[in-house]
């Protein structure tokens, strides 16, 4: 994560405190005690760590961490000779930086995608259709496989929270709009 | 006190439902354990939608079983294939890969699912045997006191995240606490941050925040980077039940080093921040510099399976100690099992042993039962369960999509919580991006209306004065010594760190 993400993430949170702290200062005194009493401190140690944040900034780039070489380096000032662990092979790993936030934007549009199908259409619409573009289109699965654990997934959810569980899930806003002109 | 604990037991196994639900649990837990991708903290989270309209110690029951089998089934890919789970596995694999490169991977499987669930049953152990010692000091904490375990409680789980990460840990933490002062106050009636907006005037939903900062970062990740697989083919490490029963044969051989271990983690897993693979790696340690022929380590000594096997399982039963009792979760993964018992309506507390003691034995019973159970399954099916390292997680991440979502609306039956989800992801995966820790977000927002309530009781009761108290001072006292400890950690790395592989 570049230096001016880490800050960012400071920065946001100085500013979500800052306003729950503002907005709590028009509360009546008992109902803003408790969010100034965790509100300021908040704000305290945003501007702390956007100190040390900068402070940082003057020194060496900070470098990802490999946890398997780490718990190597550990495990051989056990024993007392190297280790080495096997080895994992990644699928489908991106190639480079601007492949990864092409995948993020593209994960998030069928995350984002999926929330506002639930939203419109309802749940038994939109299961179906989401797992089945992001099996095939996402996950690099055949049609077959898609269509075949689209329909064992989808009919799996309903008869466990429809039947099992007697959850009654949202129908949707344009889905229920239509079952209502068609109840009359 | 022993009427109380044997009248749990029969109630837990002459119920057909809960034993059931039980049986479900660690072939569920067993499972995720072994797929990649997913954690133990991410199962409790995707199980919480399934414990709607369960009874609470049957959905209590379920979550703890699932989340004390996980471990359990996580070390084959490490033994079998050299690579490791997450940190607690990685001490297993400095020996468990030897053995297995030698022939002997199923001796080191029998040995490490053997010595998980002795490790187990004897961290429930510790925890039983704890309850008299602690009970007098639990009762002796007043409200004051709880607003100040509350803080205490984030400072640890803050400490959790690393030492460069304690003021990260501790602004996620209150960002946690303040997003639990969203809704109806209490004192007042004044309903804050809340607008006109009605879903919100109850507060923030407790599974969708869980969800979003926990479950769809985690996803969104493996669907960018990736699922890693084991590389080795399967056919190099042929195995026969002859050899997991001379493993399973090597912890009554070893049952001092055994015990020693089980209980070195079940301490280790009461102290709230020392983070999940701390236990395992320092009785691997102990396993070394207790040894009479410490060269072997490293080369296929199944002592080196055993010791951190035994220590990682045996924490869970010790971290559920102050999670129940003080409501300071013990791991990130207690954290959220602390959500999920407030979803079902258990309050950790000193109430738990005035009035639900019962239920802590249930628990208790559900450790021991559950591992047995784990560790009688999966010596049988080790075979099958070590296909799943294969599965491509990628094509994982729509079905748990799916759920989360699901999760989050039946959660209360409101479509607004579908945004909160988008909103709080979003702030999840900003976090997860920055390297920040998301565990004390939890921690703030489950103890957030606890101290609000234990800070309004103490106000009244002794005004400022209540930060006078003896117990309040020691906590003060604890808040400001674990704060100095971490900066002076993050200045200079000590043997803790060293010991420690990020959880």
């Amino acid at each position: 994560m570049s230096m001016i993400s880490r800050q960012s993430m400071t920065v946001f949170m100085l500013a979500v405190f800052s306003i729950m702290v503002g907005t709590a200062l028009t509360y009546p005194e008992g109902a803003r005690f408790m969010p100034l009493t965790v509100g300021i401190p908040g704000i305290l140690l945003c501007c702390l760590q956007i100190a040390l944040d900068f402070r940082k900034s003057a020194g060496a780039e900070e470098v990802e961490k490999d946890e398997i070489r780490e718990a190597e380096l550990k495990a051989a000032k056990l024993v007392g000779h190297n280790v080495e662990f096997g080895q994992a092979a990644i699928i489908d790993a991106p190639k480079d930086q601007k492949e990864e936030v092409r995948r993020e934007i593209i994960t998030w549009g069928y995350f984002l995608g999926f929330l506002s199908g639930v939203l419109l259409f309802g749940f038994w619409v939109s299961i179906p259709i989401f797992l089945l573009s992001f099996l095939k289109e996402r996950a690099g699965a055949t049609w077959t496989r898609s269509i075949t654990l689209t329909c064992i997934a989808s009919t799996a959810f309903y008869f466990i929270f429809a039947k099992g569980l007697g959850v009654s899930l949202y129908t949707g806003m344009i889905t229920g709009l239509i079952m209502d002109r068609i109840a009359g | 006190m022993f009427d109380v604990m044997f009248a749990a037991l029969g109630a837990l196994v002459t119920n057909p439902q809960t034993m059931g639900l039980m049986l479900i649990a660690v072939m569920i837990g067993l499972i995720v354990g072994a797929t990649p991708g997913i954690g133990g903290r991410l199962s409790i989270a995707l199980a919480i939608p399934f414990v709607f309209g369960m009874d609470m110690t049957q959905g209590a029951v379920f979550l703890l079983t699932m989340h004390a089998v996980n471990g359990t089934s996580g070390q084959i890919s490490s033994i079998m294939f050299g690579v490791p789970g997450d940190g607690d596995d990685a001490a297993t694999t400095i020996d468990g890969y030897p053995m297995a490169k030698k022939g002997e991977a199923g001796r080191a499987l029998g040995a490490s699912i053997t010595a998980s669930g002795v490790g187990g049953i004897i961290g429930a152990i510790v925890f039983a045997v704890m309850i008299p010692v602690l009970e007098p000091i639990v009762l002796a904490f007043s409200p004051a006191e709880f607003f100040l375990l509350a803080i205490l409680g984030i400072t640890f789980i803050a400490f959790l995240a690393g030492g460069n990460n304690i003021f990260k840990g501790m602004i996620v933490g209150l960002f946690g606490m303040m997003l639990a002062t969203v809704g109806m106050d209490p004192q007042t009636g004044t309903a804050r941050y809340a607008g006109d907006y009605l879903f919100l005037w109850d507060g923030v939903s407790l599974v969708t925040c869980v969800l979003a900062i926990f479950a769809v970062p985690e996803m969104i990740t493996l669907a960018v980077k990736g699922g890693s697989i084991a590389a080795i083919s399967m056919e190099g490490v042929k195995f026969s039940y002859k050899q997991i029963f001379q493993g399973v044969m090597e912890v009554p051989r070893h049952w001092f080093l055994a015990l020693r271990t089980s209980i070195i983690g079940a301490m280790i897993g009461m102290v709230p921040g020392l983070g999940g693979s701390a236990a395992a790696w320092l009785c691997y340690g102990h396993a070394v510099q207790t040894s009479k022929n410490p060269e072997r380590f490293g080369h296929g000594a199944v002592e080196g399976v055993i010791a951190p096997e035994t220590a990682s399982n045996a924490k869970e039963g010790g971290s559920l100690l102050p999670t129940l009792f003080f409501g300071i979760p013990g791991s990130s993964g207690m954290a959220v099992m602390m959500g999920a018992f407030l979803i079902l309506g258990i309050q950790p507390g000193p109430a738990m042993i005035t009035k639900n003691l019962d239920l802590v034995w249930t628990l208790i019973w559900a450790l021991v039962v559950g591992n047995l159970i784990a560790v009688t399954f999966l010596l049988f099916i080790t075979r099958w369960v070590a296909v799943l390292t294969f599965i491509n997680a990628t094509m994982l991440v729509p079905f748990i999509v799916v759920l989360v979502v699901i999760g989050a609306y039946v959660n209360e039956g409101q479509w607004e919580n579908l945004l909160i989800l988008l909103a709080m992801s979003m702030v999840g995966y900003a976090m997860l991006r920055a390297n920040w820790p998301r565990a004390p977000f939890v921690i703030g927002l489950v103890l957030g209306r606890i101290a609000e309530e234990s800070l309004h009781k103490a106000m009244d009761l002794w005004g400022l004065g209540f930060f006078t108290r003896p117990i309040s001072l020691v906590l003060i006292g604890m808040i400001v010594a674990t704060i100095i400890f971490a900066i002076l950690r993050s200045r200079k790395p000590n043997a803790l760190d060293n010991l420690q592989v990020s959880s």
